[in-house]
């Protein structure tokens, strides 16, 4: 007789079904559950919780400041005076992640020989994210 | 010295391993097991508006621990536009394990051809998007009728 399988863990009861009800083109949607059409744009600030590369954690979510520069989404996070670009909010935290992720691993290299500005970037680069490696 | 990422009254903040848009998830409550049906990143219509009859998103979590409220929104990315958005209160009762989960949404509708995304947020944090195209389809001309033909 085949052995029977492990079962696998139950997870969080998340996995569920929403049901849009309404007019498509109206703005007065609602669906079943509490979803919501909100119908709001980009937000000003995001709370960032990922740089986009597995290589790194969050250990506190960093604060990003979002604003439109002749068309394009422009992210950035001011403590570290770093930013990035992009057509969206999602594609230009994407891009400071990458930024931020590469300013990590150049202070890491260099983190013997840093002056105080750069000293003090490393250490709120830190605060926020710690490297898997 | 293994570093926290707790936050004040909250969990540590989870990385997204994988985010992904199909047709349909299906849940087997018996096992857990989660069946992902008709992966795709692109979806055709004639014309619009449009409602997508069933569309499901799929998330595997690791590295948290706690209550979470987690937050899925519907993004055009032609003005960031918010179509839908749903939020969910999740126990994370198993750090060392994954959290993984599927949402179904049934109806969605779409004004405009173009590219659109999901977002995850947990605890208002974003983690991590998964991106889809509407597009217009259109039917290949048909051929010149040949001669001798109508």
């Amino acid at each position: 007789m085949a052995p029977m399988l492990a079962q696998a863990p139950p997870d969080v009861q998340l996995s569920k079904s929403f049901e849009v009800k309404g007019d498509p083109r109206g703005h007065s949607l609602k669906t079943l559950w509490g979803g919501s059409f909100a119908h709001s744009l980009r937000p000003e600030q995001i709370l960032l919780g990922t740089l986009g590369n597995l290589g790194f954690r969050f250990i506190k979510p960093i604060i990003v400041q979002l604003e439109n520069r002749e068309g394009v989404v422009v992210a950035s996070w001011p403590e570290v005076d770093e930013f990035g670009t992009g057509t969206s909010m999602s594609s230009a935290t994407e891009d400071l992640g990458r930024t931020v992720a590469e300013l990590y691993c150049s202070l890491k290299a260099d983190q013997a020989n840093l002056g105080p500005d750069l000293e003090r970037v490393w250490l709120k680069l830190q605060e926020h994210v710690v490297s898997r490696r | 010295m293994e570093q926290s990422n707790a936050l004040p009254g909250t969990g540590p903040i989870p990385t997204l391993l994988a985010l992904l848009v199909c047709e349909s998830v299906i849940h087997d409550a018996e096992t857990q097991k989660k069946t992902l049906v008709g992966l795709f990143g692109k979806l055709s219509a004639f014309a619009l508006p449009v409602l997508i009859n069933s569309i499901g998103l799929y998330a595997k979590l690791v590295e948290g621990a706690g209550k979470y409220a987690f937050k899925i929104r519907v993004v055009s990315l032609a003005d960031e536009s918010v179509l839908f958005e749903i939020s969910q209160m999740g126990d994370w009762v198993q750090p060392e394990l994954p959290l993984e989960f599927g949402v179904n949404i049934r109806g969605l509708p779409i004004n405009s051809f173009g590219d659109y995304e999901f977002q995850l947020f947990a605890n208002d944090i974003y983690l991590g998007r998964a991106v889809f195209s509407v597009d217009k389809l259109t039917l290949p001309l048909a051929p010149p009728p040949g001669p001798g033909e109508g």
